[in-house]
């Protein structure tokens, strides 16, 4: 021990960053601080607005803090660990300062470790400060509740990282010798692996993208097992990404390798490497191909992904500028540059290297057998993330998605099906999205018992039949049927609420309403239980029981509406949500309220109600500028309100109906044109006869807007006037619309055009005027545009001389004929007009 | 004591020392001249333990240097290009060898900076190079080290404070039996503050000599007589060198000065004045015994 650290060592090495370390710690705390502060303030805020007493009714169950705001700024302290380990490291850039510390009467072991010692107590010591200053902080807010657990989960994750990011820069100083070349190699050492298994991966999924590479022999090279992106994704949300075990068994490993090696580096380190950008020309030769590598790969990739020769060829340029860049900043002598010349070819000899291993996988995954007898079962999945993704690529699975996730059968005929559908894809492998196929992601067993996942393209008739097949088996419906137990759900996060609000309940009367909620189910029939699990069930309620937990290390979500029929269940949960109800209620009469107020001049609105849309774009006359958009005069306006508010006097829903859920919701959507943000307003209103809300939706539908549109729509025609006039000279014009035809009633297919028009050419120009006659010629009637039966020809203008880039979008008729059509495209595009079919 | 035996060093392709041989006696003041690029710091670091030798073992007190604290707690080694903590002053610096050092005194630390009229408190940063290098002599002096190695430490030092570092320096290897080690491409520097002294040239001892024996075994001779003669006249002395002009003869001997200034004296020279030389001189006529072009190691 006495040989690896040293207190009085370890002492001066704090002094020596202390300035570092104040300031670290000063800006991660006081950062810290100011989320529970804000909180704090909003809550005396709160209760100096409401009353203690008001407040306490409404606050009196705490909201629980999720794990992602407890302390996120204690990221700054990952931020600062490099910056610690190269000020405190700092000496071996300096050939004085080296031979000082060199020179000490310590074990170089003894030197590296008390000084990483003293850098790791700034930032472990800021960061249990901080966890600490919040923990007393969100205490002393009555309105949040957290669990004393995630202090010393945050405080672990925290340390780790530090440990991470500190073992990379550490070995890439010990390696090298100036600031320069330390970040470089820091930046090499850190993500070098990670680029070339992107390259490789990519290239591989772009070659065969119907292959899940996460059931590959390549999912080893998974983000999920990169402790840096895990970091990010998990430190501000729910850290379920913390519970895989690969990850935190790969990142130890890497964390203690780098550890041992920047300390070995160190006690071989010559002093004299000071200043020199590597220990010796090998290495710098090395350091070099290291860091030009990302670029020459990048290059591969592309030529593999991309033909156009042209875009291969900058990369190759920018590759070799990476490469003498380099040579020429850490050596600062053109010399030097010139002279790594033939190490060119080590760069080549890699990237071939590289080229042979992605040829060999395609070579593997090209000849793999698709017949029947090489598959031993089949099923459905859900593929959730891509191999490099930041984050799970979909949201996370529902329970049921997760027990019936890899399930699968092994009967003959689902077999063949996917068999067929394999070989149909290898074969159309471009084929993703076809009226004829559908694609799912399919698990598919081998005899030698490894699972691969592959996305298939299906007839709907195979879809159909395997999905039965699937659903015949008993074990996916006991699977699916299943229900979480009370501990596979995360700290905290179960919750019941009331339709969306916040959930103020304590995590202990969860638990027992969630074990009353388990009876009850369990108490079901089989069919109930599908048709709950289906949400089909008809006496669905307004009380919801949500969470989030793991199920052997996968995460999983639930949402259940808790039914009527759940007697227990509601009788626990009414008496917790009375005031939430109250208060919901009160709020949507308030807005019935505020509603009458609105003067309709600030924006537009669209009427709708349980979704369905009443009207659209009801406004005044201030939305006329500058907005496409059909609006209604004072007057249409004035009745429209008159006509909602009055409808909405006689439909409020009473507070019981509300309660019961047993009403419907008016929505009120009022686009802001001044801030362009919207805002909906619910009212609630009683079941009325269907009759009764056709009657209503007749009304705004009778007020008429077809005078407002119709001056609209000369000021287009006013407006592509202009716009011819402006694109006369020095400017491009590119039209992009989208046309449909009518193709012996068969359904409509959709096109997407640009002209790219250049206004130096008078006979383009004539052309270009021609396209106009047409477009003017086709601009919808009023009548159509007010029904929204008409789609848009966006127009975007731009003029080098004016510098300026102009938008017009012009509406014209939904439905044109493909000759119609075809005369526009001939006389705008010229014969070798170009039709992309939409994907 | 010190030893070295064969020490080879390379940067890259280039041998700094090559197969350097000495032995450095205790309590002695050993100066090490040399030009610029001929190993003196490159030896300093060898012994102080920054560099490993590529070849070859030193050893202190039969120890090896290189990674063992209990050899480098005796050895500091004060260096050309000075070091401080950043924004340090004299108190943070003391307290910093105060950690490493055992035997560091802040007694002798506050002495010495009083006898150097240094303010302790004051950022090195205001400090003019002169004074930085004697707040790197009185901490050096201060941890009392046995072994105490000075590269080039009378650079930027006016003749007054010069003097001062060597009566300090003098006055440590009385009291203290420290064995010092002044390296300086400047001969004269070292010649009244060394006791031993060793010429070092690409990479190798050229010289080594006690410079009291160097100093005195070596003089100048200016004879004349009044009939012409040449150097065959002096067949029983030891000449270095011989020059005459006209009746005139100017000789370095080597031996017994006043043994030979008799032997001279009984053959009636018209002129005899024995003159001591300077160490520079002593140097240049060793040298040049031993067959180097000395101005081509001095500066």
């Amino acid at each position: 021990m006495k040989n690896i650290f040293n207190v009085k060592l370890y002492l001066q090495a704090l002094k020596k960053i202390k300035l570092l370390g104040i300031a670290c710690s000063a800006i991660t705390v006081v950062i810290s601080m100011l989320i529970p502060i804000f909180d704090l303030l909003k809550e005396l805020e709160d209760k100096r607005r409401l009353g203690t007493a008001q407040f306490h009714k409404l606050y009196d169950q705490a909201n629980i803090i999720s794990d992602g705001i407890f302390s996120p700024m204690l990221i700054l302290l990952i931020i600062f660990t490099p910056f610690f380990f190269f000020s405190m490291f700092s000496y071996l850039n300096k050939r004085n300062e080296s031979d000082f510390y060199h020179a000490i009467p310590f074990k170089r072991t003894t030197v590296v470790v008390s000084f990483s010692a003293a850098i790791y107590t700034w930032l472990w010591g800021t960061a249990l400060v901080s966890l600490l200053i919040n923990t007393l902080l969100w205490s002393l807010c009555e309105s949040f509740s957290f669990s004393f657990l995630l202090v010393p989960k945050l405080l672990g994750i925290v340390c780790f990282a530090t440990l991470y990011f500190g073992a990379f820069t550490l070995l890439a100083i010990t390696l090298t010798g100036t600031p320069v070349s330390s970040s470089t190699l820091a930046l090499i050492l850190f993500c070098l692996f990670r680029v070339v298994t992107f390259f490789f991966t990519s290239i591989i999924d772009n070659h065969f993208s119907y292959i899940d590479l996460t059931k590959s022999y390549l999912s080893i090279f998974s983000t999920k097992y990169w402790f840096p992106v895990a970091f990010l994704r998990g430190f501000f949300s729910d850290m379920s990404v913390f519970s895989n075990a690969a990850l935190w068994i790969w990142s130890s490993i890497v964390v203690i390798g780098f550890f041992a090696l920047g300390i070995h580096f160190y006690r071989t380190r010559k002093s004299e490497t000071a200043s020199k950008s590597a220990p010796s020309k090998r290495l710098q030769h090395l350091y070099r191909l290291a860091f030009t590598l990302p670029f020459a790969l990048l290059t591969v990739f592309m030529a593999f992904v991309e033909n156009d020769f042209s875009v291969i060829l900058i990369f190759l340029v920018l590759t070799l500028l990476a490469y003498y860049l380099y040579e020429l900043i850490t050596t600062k002598s053109i010399k030097s540059m010139l002279k790594c010349t033939p190490y060119l070819l080590v760069l080549a000899a890699v990237c071939a290297v590289f080229s042979g291993a992605v040829f060999g996988s395609f070579a593997v995954f090209s000849n793999e057998s698709t017949a029947v007898e090489d598959i031993k079962e089949v099923g459905f999945y859900e593929k959730r993330s891509e191999l490099f993704s930041f984050e799970d690529r979909y949201y996370t699975l529902s329970y049921e998605e997760m027990t019936t996730n890899d399930l699968t059968i092994s009967s003959e005929e689902a077999r063949k099906i996917v068999s067929d559908a394999w070989l149909r894809t290898k074969e159309d492998s471009h084929i993703f999205y076809s009226e004829l196929y559908q694609t799912r992601d399919v698990l598919i067993v081998r005899p030698s018992g490894r699972s691969i996942g592959r996305r298939l393209l299906f007839t709907t008739d195979e879809f159909n039949r395997l999905e039965d097949l699937l659903l015949s088996s008993p074990e996916y419906n006991n699977a699916f049927l299943e229900i979480p137990s009370e501990k596979e759900f995360y700290d905290g996060s179960l919750r019941c609420c009331v339709n969306d609000a916040q959930n103020y309940t304590d995590f202990e009367i969860n638990k027992k309403i969630w074990n009353l909620f388990v009876a009850e189910y369990n108490e079901l029939s089989e069919q109930d239980k599908i048709l709950f699990k289906q949400n089909a069930l008809p006496d669905a309620t307004h009380y919801r029981i949500t969470g989030r937990g793991d199920h052997h290390s996968t995460a999983f979500r639930i949402d259940y509406t808790v039914p009527a029929s759940f007697v227990k269940t509601i009788e626990a949960l009414q008496p917790l949500y009375e005031y939430e109800l109250d208060d919901q209620y009160t709020m949507m009469k308030d807005e019935f309220e505020r509603c009458k107020q609105l003067d309709f001049k600030e924006g537009d609105y669209s009427i709708s109600i349980d979704g369905y849309l009443l009207c659209n774009n009801v406004s005044g006359p201030v939305s006329v500028n500058g907005f496409i958009e059909p609006v209604s005069e004072d007057e249409s306006t004035r009745l429209a309100v008159e006509k909602i508010i009055a409808f909405l006097k006689d439909h409020l829903a009473t507070r019981k109906e509300f309660q019961n859920n047993d009403c419907g919701m008016i929505t009120l959507q009022i686009n802001h044109f001044s801030s362009d943000y919207y805002t909906a307003v619910n009212i609630p209103i009683a079941k009325v006869p269907y009759t009764d809300a056709a009657l209503f939706k007749e009304t705004c539908s009778n007020i008429s807007y077809e005078k407002d549109t119709e001056a609209m729509i000369f000021d287009i025609r006013q407006r592509m006037k202009d716009f011819l006039a402006k694109g006369k000279e020095n400017c491009e014009l590119n039209v992009h619309f989208k046309t449909y035809y009518d193709n012996n009633d068969e359904d409509p297919i959709w096109f997407d055009n640009a002209l790219h028009y250049d206004g130096a050419n008078q006979s383009e120009f004539e052309t270009l005027e021609n396209a106009f006659d047409w477009l003017d010629s086709h601009i919808v009637a009023a009548y159509d545009y007010m029904h929204g039966d008409y789609q848009t020809v966006t127009l975007v203008l731009y003029n080098y001389t004016l510098e300026i880039e102009e938008i017009l979008e012009i509406p014209i008729g939904a439905k044109i004929p493909r000759e119609d059509f075809d005369d526009f495209a001939k006389r705008t595009f010229g014969e070798d007009y170009n039709i992309q079919k939409e994907e | 004591m010190i030893e070295a035996v064969g020490i080879t060093k390379y940067f890259e392709n280039f041998k700094a020392l090559n197969n350097l041989n000495c032995k450095i006696p205790d309590s002695c003041i050993y100066g090490l001249v040399g030009s610029n690029g001929a190993g003196k710091s490159t030896f300093l670091r060898l012994i102080s333990g920054v560099y490993k030798p590529d070849e070859g073992t030193i050893l202190m007190d039969g120890q090896p240097v290189y990674e063992n604290p209990d050899v480098k707690k005796n050895i500091l080694y004060v260096t050309d290009d000075l070091y401080f903590l950043p924004q340090s002053n004299m108190k943070r610096m003391a307290d910093f060898y105060h950690a490493i050092y055992e035997n560091f005194s802040y007694e002798k630390f506050n002495e010495l900076t009083e006898t150097f009229k240094l303010d302790p408190g004051k950022n090195f940063n205001t400090f003019s190079k002169g004074m930085r290098r004697q707040a790197a002599t009185i901490l050096a002096l201060a941890a009392k080290p046995r072994y105490l190695f000075f590269d080039e430490t009378f650079d930027g030092l006016d003749p007054v404070m010069r003097n001062l570092v060597k009566r300090c320096i003098y006055s440590d290897v009385l009291d203290r039996k420290t064995t010092t080690i002044i390296t300086s491409h400047s001969l004269r520097e070292l010649e009244d503050v060394c006791d031993q002294l060793a010429m070092l040239h690409k990479g190798g001892i050229v010289f080594e000599s006690d410079i009291q024996d160097l100093k005195t075994s070596l003089f100048k001779v200016q004879i004349a007589f009044g009939d012409p003669f040449d150097q065959n006249k002096f067949p029983d002395i030891e000449m270095v060198n011989y020059s005459q002009k006209g009746s005139v003869a100017n000789i370095i001997v080597r031996g017994d000065r006043d043994a030979i200034k008799a032997k001279l004296r009984l053959m009636n020279p018209l002129v005899l004045d024995i003159l001591p030389l300077t160490l520079e001189e002593v140097f240049i006529y060793e040298m040049e015994a031993l067959g180097y072009a000395f101005k081509d190691m001095i500066d």
